[in-house]
């Protein structure tokens, strides 16, 4: 339950929970999304890892009001998505991959063990259009980013970044630390996000050449 | 620019829309048309055009000493064209952003909604390349008194979340400050410069959370005001949310002043 509620400008309310990275946390901004996106009057909701931004048309302080009163039951949220994606690990899919296993003291395939063995929650979507901030990272993986950012990092390029991972569906500046690149693309043809926040991802290793397996990529298809 | 692609932040997916939605509004105002009807947005230059078929179009915005064939174009008046033009427009002299508008459909694919630029199968104009605008219909020569752009911008804020973690001095330097608009502003965001504000206090980072276009995030090189096209996240510390439109500011050549009129939220 958020635990704070600030304004935001006359048409927005800022609702905040404990300011942590935590599966629980933002399984309850979750739901207060879930909840308050299908109200007349809240006009779009936009929620982060321990956060969530409310617009609404009018009456600000009304909502204020209501949104004091206003316990959602995080019991109700169905479970995630779960996407299975294929990464091409390494070389020049993933320039970063050896220094990346070099700063952990780790070999590259340690690394690529360690990423594609576990899932990742979806925090949240950020950054670009269909990106995805995914968590935690195992510790071991923890890296900083880059000092200074590339110019462009392709599509599907995978990167690292402090506890995070997530995969930039475009081309675009970006400073996290490139393990690999996914060759499915994370926004549809018709400009959907694959990934939505409470969704779950599971990265595998592909190699370089490797065609797409059909049962994956069947639902893939716009 | 048309209509953006509203109410997608959850996706990641910016608003969009004009920078100067105004200036774009009143070009397709002039034509007839639905105001988030799709324009040219020309930031600092106007570029060359060339036009070929039969049809009406309309400039707005920045200053650009128009030509069409060499003859000067006003601005804000609806001109005919027939056959083939050129339609040239230079660096911006007062305001920073034209609009050019052409009467009829913008025959270009919409994604999301919209022609911007920003997602996959979108149109990405190359010089030499082109397309069809088609209209089968007239309009009436309609004209209006072009705007002239102010060299300093005043924008009335309210706090945003994180101002109460500036001190004192720093809450007075940004009402007092006339802050100088940076080259590398763009429609993400209008970058500025201060002479006098000391360097940033030590700000926490913030986990990512949810910013808007007119919130101002202070970041280790001075305040930046998120435009149409800003992410929807971030994580640095947001400062002010600007109340008024950013249709002025995103008029303001680089190098014109800024001032923040800092009000509490009624």
């Amino acid at each position: 339950m958020p635990r704070r509620i600030q304004d935001f400008g006359p048409l927005a309310l800022l609702l905040e929970w404990e300011q942590r990275i935590d599966p629980a946390i933002n399984h309850s901004v979750l739901a207060y999304t879930r909840y308050l996106e299908s109200q007349d009057g809240v006009v779009e909701c936009i929620p982060g890892y321990a956060s969530l931004l409310v617009r609404v048309s009018r009456e600000r302080t009304r909502w204020k009001e209501l949104l004091y009163d206003l316990r959602v039951p995080v019991a109700e949220s169905p479970p995630g998505v779960l996407h299975r994606l294929p990464v091409r690990y390494g070389g020049s899919f993933g320039p970063d991959l050896a220094s990346v296993a070099r700063h952990a003291g780790l070999t590259e395939r340690e690394v690529i063990d360690l990423h594609t063995g576990q899932d990742y929650r979806v925090y949240l979507l950020g950054f670009r259009p269909g990106f995805g901030f995914l968590g935690s990272l195992p510790a071991q993986l923890e890296v900083a980013r880059h000092g200074t950012p590339r110019a462009r990092v392709p599509a599907g390029s995978v990167g690292l970044a402090g506890r995070q991972t997530g995969v930039y569906p475009l081309d675009s500046p970006g400073g996290w630390q490139l393990i690999g690149n996914c060759p499915l693309p994370l926004l549809t043809a018709s400009g959907n996000a694959r990934l939505a926040p409470g969704d779950r991802v599971r990265f595998y290793a592909i190699d370089a050449d490797a065609r797409l397996d059909g049962e994956n990529h069947a639902s893939w298809t716009d | 620019m048309d209509g953006g692609r509203p109410y997608l932040r959850r996706e990641a997916i910016p608003g969009g829309g004009a920078a100067d939605p105004s200036a774009a509004r009143s070009a397709n105002h002039l034509l007839g048309q639905a105001e988030t009807h799709p324009t040219l947005e020309l930031p600092l230059r106007g570029g060359v055009w060339h036009l070929s078929g039969t049809g009406f179009i309309a400039i707005t915005g920045a200053d650009m000493q128009w030509t069409l064939d060499g003859a000067e174009l006003p601005r804000g008046r609806v001109t005919p064209v027939a056959g083939q033009h050129a339609l040239c427009g230079g660096l911006a002299r007062n305001g920073c952003r034209g609009y050019l508008a052409v009467r009829g459909n913008w025959v270009l694919p919409r994604v999301r909604g919209s022609v911007e630029p920003g997602l996959p199968g979108v149109y990405v104009a190359t010089e030499g390349d082109g397309w069809a605008v088609i209209s089968e219909s007239s309009c009436a020569l309609r004209s209006e008194q072009p705007v002239t752009y102010a060299e300093e911008v005043s924008l009335n804020c309210v706090p945003g979340p994180e101002y109460e973690l500036l001190d004192r001095e720093r809450r007075n330097m940004l009402s007092d400050e006339r802050f100088v608009l940076l080259p590398d502003s763009d429609r993400q965001g209008l970058r500025l410069g201060c002479q006098t504000m000391p360097p940033a206090q030590r700000l926490p980072t913030l986990l990512s959370a949810a910013v808007l276009p007119g919130t101002v995030q202070l970041t280790p090189s001075g305040p930046i005001v998120l435009g149409p096209d800003a992410q929807t996240v971030g994580g640095y510390p947001r400062i002010l949310q600007v109340v008024d439109t950013l249709d002025a500011i995103y008029q303001l050549l680089p190098g014109g002043r800024v001032r923040f009129i800092v009000n509490p939220l009624r």
